[in-house]
């Protein structure tokens, strides 16, 4: 579908941020025919599936409906197409949009263009927090005391009937000398099993359903490790590590600048930021890391990393913990947030655009379970998904992985 | 979809948890513990069901709104506001 202006729709775009122009042509019937006047909007982040954009064309202003995006030696191009064509449009250059189409005007009335093309939506995005992780070390009795940091957050250990010390060693590092310490007491009853009844409480609020129960008051914690009533005679091995996230994500609740998220977070080298890859259990997140690392990628963290809010920004660490039960090497310290990733396993690599309220249903996923109600879930999911830009991350378990997300974020600069 | 099903109403659930993000919505399923993100009719729909409204409301509804054929209007409203129904996100109206 050609239309009948071409400069003065940029300068319009410029001036008064938006302009009507007439449709020529019925290659968009029946979402837009030829003598409709369509409201065109600049376009200031990445155009999304399904929208309706005005680009240069070949042959001069085009309107059509957006399908994906590819990237090539010189950045990404766009494929379109005309609701009426047969087959899509030849490839053009993203530089190329001017902008998009939000409303149509036909025989005195006025509608809006869908970005679905009609179709009417509803996406699911899993929240789940405390996935499993391997424990797999008896615990033995004794009593000690203990001094150790979790992920940068001081405390001091009163342990009743400990264990293992490789166990604490696992994901608590020595809390260094003057440091402020929260106080937690570790109490571990007898050998557990799956199934234990028992609740993680808060203030005599269950928040999370295993076989602990964190009960805290102010800055004193208790992790209880109860024995498991009517419960089956294999042992869970798992009680232990997600009292510890339990108590992690408490910690970082309290610290107004600190947030705990269900996910993954890569980077492609020392010097470039990090990429937070929220999602549920079976999304890919460890699959991502292995794939990165594997081609010399960096991974801060497999399954729960830190976000903190600095003067310099936000800044993304690791956790000490891991999913699906596989410890992956993790690169200490703290990177830059570059951006966001909504995974998909895939058959090949493909990067390509998703919506803002996806990236914030991801992130509000990844917050769940962590003792907020949902309207603070949903807040700090739409602050987040606005700070940074985030993409669609289509992977497959071949080689390349790294090459073609640094060629697509330096070369390509979907940014 | 028998005539009484469809001159039911039905409306949000109240408590549902949800925000408008880039002209999406973004729900926050109390029950399930999920994320929910409809698309921009999906937004228009679930909007107007913060008053009590039947499927052939919500299809002319988006008629008007949206360049849309009534049959596909009444086709994608049935189907939205069974998969509302489904996870529980609307109730009926007296």
């Amino acid at each position: 579908m050609q239309i009948e202006t071409t400069s003065l729709v940029r300068q319009a775009l410029r001036e008064s941020g938006f302009c009507w122009v007439s449709v020529r042509s019925d290659s968009m019937a029946p979402t837009l025919r030829a003598g409709d006047e369509v409201r065109i909007e600049p376009l200031h982040r990445p155009p999304l599936p399904g929208e309706v954009l005005v680009f240069q064309g070949f042959r001069g202003m085009t309107v059509h409906r957006y399908l994906y995006a590819t990237l090539r030696r010189r950045g990404l191009w766009i494929r379109t197409k005309g609701d009426a064509a047969p087959g899509a449009d030849a490839l053009v250059p993203l530089k190329a949009v001017i902008g998009r189409v939000t409303r149509v005007r036909r025989a005195g009335s006025e509608k809006t263009i869908s970005r679905a093309g009609g179709a009417i939506g509803v996406a699911l995005t899993a929240g789940e927090l405390f996935v499993r992780s391997s424990l797999r070390k008896a615990l033995t009795p004794a009593t000690r005391k203990e001094s150790r940091t979790l992920a940068g957050y001081g405390l001091a250990l009163e342990v009743d009937r400990a264990f293992d010390p490789a166990l604490l060693d696992m994901w608590l590092k020595p809390t260094p000398a003057g440091s402020a310490a929260n106080k937690l007491r570790l109490r571990m009853d007898r050998k557990l099993h799956h199934d234990d009844p028992v609740a993680v409480e808060r203030e005599g609020r269950r928040i999370f359903s295993s076989a602990f129960v964190l009960e805290m008051n102010n800055h004193d914690f208790e992790l209880r490790v109860a024995p498991a009533v009517g419960a089956r005679s294999h042992p869970c091995p798992n009680a232990l590590e997600n009292g510890l996230r339990a108590l992690l994500a408490e910690l970082c609740n309290r610290d107004r600048d600190c947030m705990m998220l269900h996910a993954a977070a890569v980077a492609l080298d020392e010097t470039s930021g990090a990429w937070i890859a929220p999602g549920a259990s079976g999304t890919g997140k460890t699959t991502l890391c292995r794939v990165l690392q594997a081609e010399g990628g960096l991974v801060l963290g497999d399954d729960l990393i830190l976000l903190r809010n600095t003067t310099g920004g936000p800044m993304v660490e690791g956790s000490p913990f891991s999913g699906d039960g596989i410890d992956i090497p993790k690169t200490p310290g703290q990177f830059a947030l570059h951006g966001w990733l909504v995974l998909e396993k895939a058959d090949r690599h493909e990067l390509g655009p998703v919506t803002p309220g996806r990236i914030a249903a991801a992130i509000g996923g990844a917050l769940q379970g962590q003792g907020m109600d949902a309207e603070q879930v949903l807040e700090r999911a739409g602050l987040l998904s606005g700070m940074t830009p985030g993409w669609r991350l289509r992977f497959a378990r071949t080689p390349g992985l790294r090459q073609y997300m640094d060629q697509a974020f330096r070369d390509g600069n979907p940014d | 979809m028998s005539d009484a099903e469809a001159e039911r109403r039905f409306r949000q659930r109240p408590r549902i948890a949800w925000r408008e993000i880039d002209g999406e919505a973004v729900l926050v399923d109390p029950v399930r513990g999920r994320m929910l993100v409809l698309n921009d009719t999906g937004l228009y729909l679930w909007q107007a069901l913060e008053l009590p409204k039947n499927s052939e409301e919500l299809a002319d509804s988006l008629c008007a709104e949206f360049e849309v054929s009534a049959e596909t209007a009444a086709h994608d409203v049935g189907a939205f506001l069974e998969s509302l129904r489904e996870r529980n996100l609307v109730e009926a109206a007296e």
